[in-house]
């Protein structure tokens, strides 16, 4: 029996029909509020534009961002900015999810010791603090990486009031400073060059993906990989890639030929190539070959590499014309690591690399990261009357063992966006501005000087790190003074002050344009330093034998081998649904980690893949699904860095498990120590977008021998079924044949240069308003994500991947059009293959036919939680439940450029559309244009490279995307 | 005896029962001839903060659309004059009528007039006006003669049939991804 009755029921649908009928227009704001006085170049409704520098990582990319209506909507790589030259890593491009991140710091936390905890006022705080640092308090400050005006501000605060400051990343890089210092006396990390070399190895270094500054590297990188038809000799050629290391890695995925060996033995093989090379190099190493011999010596062969291979990478890399040796791996601080840091710096300076490839003049700003010896040495000293300010950094949550060092300190003031671990911890909390917001600069090399200004109003009462030190400096009764004389009243005027300094210098501009121009162009960057050489010390020698000898093997015990990812870096982007959502490159596994167990280690220990382990080392202990895999040694434990937060925020809380409770003090026995393991209670399996990276005899992933691919003259290769009216065949097509009068727009995606990073993917959530759905939904198939960076594994090839960028095909003869019901999915004329959202009802059925499997379909409606809807993107419409998308080619960008043009009256320039993919790529895999122009890049691929192929060619449906081969070095 | 009494209960019922489904039946339909605009086919424009006329400006004065609407031409919208641009006159001509005196404390008190939006499109259409006007299409043809108009009044209803008839007339394109996306 019902509960309502058949009147009730009437009367409410009476009711609501005339609710209905009189409540019109419910679904726009009908207000229209005009600006009182406009802002100069801001047009509402415009797009406008504004440059600055990107501070998600040490690396400091210049960035460019979009800006609409006083709100920023999306973070572009700065084509001016000569570190990513427009390009922008997924961590870069979730800058804008950090801005707007709901879980950001709005108000002002105090703890008093001892009381309950209440919120405070900027009055209270700067009160407060200032009493105690005019009663003689001293003040350290702990702040992650910065250069310039904020720099000069936080040492001179830290000065007055007789404490120091920190640079605190954990990524610091010791072993590599200490190598440089005990070999050359220069405790630095070098630039390294490596778009010319011929050859790299990498020993553990993760270059493109968290090491140093990822975006330049892989810009280098895909100039000396990628296949160079047009090279100067006339055959194309491309370098030569060797990754050593106990992982397969997404850098490592990207080597022409990895070399898997524990982690304690990367040194050990770098030891032997380095002696090796002794002698056929052009500096004489001859001095460090005695203690060479000893240190190979002590130890055993080195596993698993022959010595004739060892003789041939030693060979390779002195004969190149241009060479790199890199070492890793990040946030390890062990000997081991200094040992292997310290062979590829000897590797590169006998081999005459110091100078060419390995530029020590112009050292990284990440050399002034404070080492472990540092960072103790300023705490010890920390006292009851002491403040310690933190800024923008987490030590409690990655070196959770300096808790207690910490907390030496009378009070914690914590300065930052979010209430994160160390946030908990601290007295006082104080919200400050998102450095999308505040004034500042950042210069990643001496020279390269990045400018920040803000780049929308304050979202919350906060306040800027810089005028928050002044304020207080100059309540605690020390006002602080420039070195180049004057106190100004407020950070912005610090900056300028500062950066009028440098104009003579740089531009002979009068001062109001050289600042205007600066702000426009991002910064004002000089000729890079000359090369300089290095003198070898004396005692270069003794740099071998500190480390450990190798661990003994056991059963239940594991050598850690802790990685940064290209998502999570140091763990610090972690409650942003766009990192946590995209899936990592090589094991698509998304929302969490895993620790990789070699299979025979599993069978060991009885631990099957989907299983829970338990790690233990003497600092702590974490529990982790287990994913049984040969892409770690035998003796490796990986586990990646990032997860598991206590706090930061409702997404990253409780993902994953922390790494960081591992490795504790600094390690010996490989880069992080060793850990006992043993299967613990449960069995839970990581979330996987891709189950299956085999290709099933597809031919998805194509490779091509350098050596076939050099011969063949442009125009030789496949001869492809195009998506223009030539490519249809009377006999073999169904539907007529489609004509096009103005443009088809098309892709070429050259798979040679796709590292894998995932950048295009995390670019197209923010330009496409794409929902991130968590973690139990994409288990079940519902992910969201327009384009998919696929890895598939070369067939015959044990570790070899490929990665296969995936977004709509925008077939000529889609499967998906035909199928719909109500035209939902259309031909557009100029090739699209459109998806018109108001159309669609949901029935699935283009998703079922299309056999790339690109179309996304909503089952859920997805609230954007304030402030995260003022990232949406107002030139793409926000789909609800029960309606199908997908890859656009980013229409939106196509008509903005088309009406444009149509305005000025003259025709779409190639290359001035730029899908987000292709914008953000840091490798430049995306070309996109029109091949109805003979005369653009794309048509220029499509109809002539030889290496061009489509994927599922043969189900004729002419896709207008276009792969390139990937290129095999013969051996 | 209880037979009576289950009629007179059965009337009563009966007797609600039509009226209450009669007030539906009526009251659905006035919500219809609502909803379609059969009621108020045109109304007489929503009232605005400050009665600014159209008429006055554009059939009297003779100003340009372009001169208050500078997005026209060169944007996506046609863009709500700031009120820095009503100064630009008001500044010195009628400085003194009451709501002239409103607008001016509004400026200076750098607090926006909220007005009443008249013409809407739903959030999945995108309308470009620059590429229209630039084409010729004049504002008249979508807006009415807003020039006679004093409150302005949504002159066309800004369905799809409206817009597609205008593309048909001119020979312009029919793709669907022209508007929605």
């Amino acid at each position: 029996m019902s509960p309502i009755s058949r009147r009730t029921f009437l009367w409410l649908t009476g009711g609501t029909g005339v609710a209905i009928a009189t409540a019109a227009e419910r679904k726009v704001v009908n207000r229209l509020i005009p600006q009182v006085i406009p802002p100069e170049q801001i047009q509402p409704g415009e797009w406008s534009f504004f440059a600055t520098t990107c501070r998600e990582c040490p690396a400091g990319c210049g960035l460019q961002l979009w800006h609409r209506d006083g709100r920023v909507t999306k973070a572009e790589g700065n084509p001016q900015h000569p570190i990513n030259r427009g390009t922008l890593c997924p961590r870069g491009q979730s800058a804008v999810q950090g801005l707007y991140d709901p879980d950001r710091l709005q108000t002002l936390t105090y703890r008093p010791k001892g009381g309950p905890e209440q919120k405070g006022t900027w009055e209270q705080a700067l009160g407060f603090l200032g009493k105690q640092l005019a009663g003689g308090g001293r003040a350290a400050v702990l702040s992650g990486l910065q250069t310039g005006a904020l720099a000069e501000v936080m040492r001179g605060f830290a000065q007055a009031f007789g404490g120091r400051l920190l640079w605190y990343e954990r990524f610091n890089y010791e072993p590599l400073k200490r190598a440089h210092r005990e070999l050359f006396g220069l405790p630095v990390i070098p630039s390294y060059d490596l778009s010319g070399c011929d050859f790299i190895i990498s020993f553990g270094a993760d270059f493109l993906e968290s090491w140093i500054s990822p975006v330049e590297y892989a810009g280098q990188f895909a100039q000396m990989h990628a296949l160079r038809s047009q090279a100067p000799l006339g055959r194309p050629r491309m370098g030569r890639f060797v990754y050593v290391g106990p992982r397969l890695s997404m850098t490592a995925a990207n080597a022409d030929e990895f070399i898997q060996v524990p982690p304690d033995a990367v040194r050990l093989v770098a030891a032997a190539i380095l002696k090796a090379s002794i002698g056929h190099g052009k500096q004489d190493l001859s001095s460090v070959a005695p203690a060479l011999n000893a240190y190979l010596g002590r130890g055993a062969a080195v596993p698993g590499v022959p010595p004739e291979k060892i003789a041939e990478l030693a060979q390779a890399f002195t004969s190149a014309s241009a060479s790199v040796a890199l070492a890793g791996p990040v946030g390890s601080m062990s000997l081991d690591a200094a040992e292997a840091a310290g062979a590829a710096a000897l590797l590169n300076y006998g081999a005459g690399r110091i100078g060419q490839t390995v530029n020590f003049a112009r050292p990284h700003a990440l050399s002034n990261a404070a080492t472990d010896e540092e960072l103790r040495a300023v705490l010890t000293t920390l006292g009851p009357n002491d403040i310690l300010f933190v800024h923008e950094c987490n030590p409690l949550y990655s070196r959770p063992e300096l808790a207690p060092l910490m907390k030496r300190a009378g009070t914690i003031v914590y300065l930052g966006t979010m209430m994160d671990e160390t946030a908990q911890a601290a007295q006082w909390v104080l919200p400050t501005d998102y450095p999308l917001e505040s004034w500042g600069e950042y210069a990643p090399y001496p020279g390269v000087n990045g400018i920040m200004q803000p780049t929308m109003g304050r979202l919350y009462d906060t306040m800027g790190a810089g005028d928050l030190f002044l304020e207080l400096a100059r309540r605690g009764g020390r006002t602080l003074t420039r070195s180049g004389g004057g106190s100004p009243a407020d950070f912005q005027g610090w900056l300028q002050a500062n950066w009028q300094a440098m104009r003579p210098a740089a531009a002979p501009q009068a001062p109001e344009a050289f600042w205007t121009s600066a702000l426009r162009s991002g910064g004002i960057w000089g000729t890079e330093g000359a090369g300089k050489g290095v003198t070898l010390a004396a005692k270069a020698a003794e740099i071998f034998g500190a480390g450990a000898p190798p661990h003994p093997a056991d059963a239940a015990t594991a050598q850690l081998w802790l990685w940064g990812s290209v998502l999570h870096f140091d763990g610090r982007l972690a409650n942003r649904g766009w990192i946590q959502e995209a899936p990592d490159p090589l094991t698509s596994i998304m929302w969490g980690n895993w620790v990789d167990l070699h299979p025979g280690k599993a069978k060991a220990l009885g631990i099957a893949d989907g299983d829970v382990a338990e790690l233990e080392t003497p600092s702590g202990k974490v529990q982790l699904p287990v994913r049984v895999t040969e892409e770690v040694s035998e003796e490796t434990a990986a586990v990646a860095f990032g997860f598991g937060h206590q706090a930061l925020g409702r997404i990253a809380k409780g993902v994953g498990a922390s790494s960081y409770l591992l490795p504790g003090a600094p390690a010996t026995g490989g880069a992080f120590g060793t850990c006992r393991i043993r299967k613990a209670a449960g069995c839970e399996s990581p979330a996987y977008t891709m189950l299956d990276r085999e290709q099933h005899h597809r031919d998805i992933v194509q490779w091509a021998p350098l050596s076939e691919v050099s011969r063949m003259a442009p125009g030789e290769g496949d001869q492809l079924i195009l998506p223009l009216p030539e490519g249809y065949r009377k006999e073999k097509d169904l539907y007529p044949k489609r004509e096009y009068k103005a443009h088809r727009w098309a892709m070429v995606i050259d798979l040679q240069r796709c590292i894998g990073c995932g950048a295009c993917s995390v670019a197209c959530y923010a330009e496409n308003n794409i929902a991130v759905i968590g973690g139990p939904r994409i288990s079940h198939g519902r992910e969201m994500s327009w384009i998919r960076v696929a890895p598939y594994r070369k067939p015959g090839s044990k570790m070899g991947y490929g990665f296969l960028p995936l977004p709509c095909q925008h077939c000529d003869a889609a499967p998906c059009e035909p199928v719909c019901p109500v035209f939902a999915a259309m031909h557009n004329e100029e090739g699209l293959n459109a998806q018109i959202y108001n159309r669609c009802i949901g029935t699935r059925y283009c998703s079922n036919n299309c056999p790339y499997k690109v179309r996304r379909f909503n089952w859920v409606n997805i609230r954007w939680e304030r402030p995260l809807d003022l990232q949406l993107n107002p030139e793409v419409t926000v789909r609800s439940r029960g309606v199908m998308e997908k890859c656009t080619f980013c229409v939106q960008r196509i008509r903005q450029v088309e009406f444009q043009a149509a305005v000025e009256r003259r025709k779409i320039r190639d290359g001035e559309i730029q899908p987000a993919c292709a914008q953000t790529c840091p490798t430049r895999v995306f070309t996109f244009g029109d091949l109805l122009d003979p005369d653009s890049q794309v048509s220029k691929l499509t109809r002539t490279d030889p290496r061009r192929y489509h994927v599922l060619e043969d189900l004729n449906t002419k896709p207008a995307v276009t792969y390139l081969r990937k290129v095999d070095i013969d051996k | 005896m209880t037979a009576p009494a289950q009629k007179t209960e059965g009337k009563g019922f009966v007797g609600w029962g039509v009226l209450g489904s009669l007030t539906v039946v009526v009251l659905l339909v006035i919500a219809s001839l609502v909803i379609f605009n059969v009621v108020y086919p045109v109304d007489i424009g929503t009232r605005q903060p400050i009665p600014f006329s159209h008429r006055v400006h554009v059939h009297t004065k003779h100003l340009s659309c372009v001169m208050c609407h500078t997005g026209v031409t060169d944007s996506q919208r046609a863009g709500i004059p700031p009120l820095q641009t009503c100064l630009l006159c008001h500044e010195h001509i009628i400085t003194t009528f009451p709501y002239i005196q409103k607008l001016r404390d509004h400026f200076q008190q750098r607090r926006p007039v909220v007005w009443q939006r008249v013409n809407w499109l739903p959030e999945f259409v995108y309308f470009y006006h620059s590429v229209h006007v630039s084409r010729g299409i004049d504002c008249s043809v979508c807006h009415g003669n807003v020039a006679l108009m004093d409150r302005v009044i949504k002159a066309r209803k800004f369905e799809m049939g409206f817009c597609i008839q205008c593309h048909r007339d001119n020979n312009a394109t029919h793709d669907c991804f022209t508007c929605h996306r």
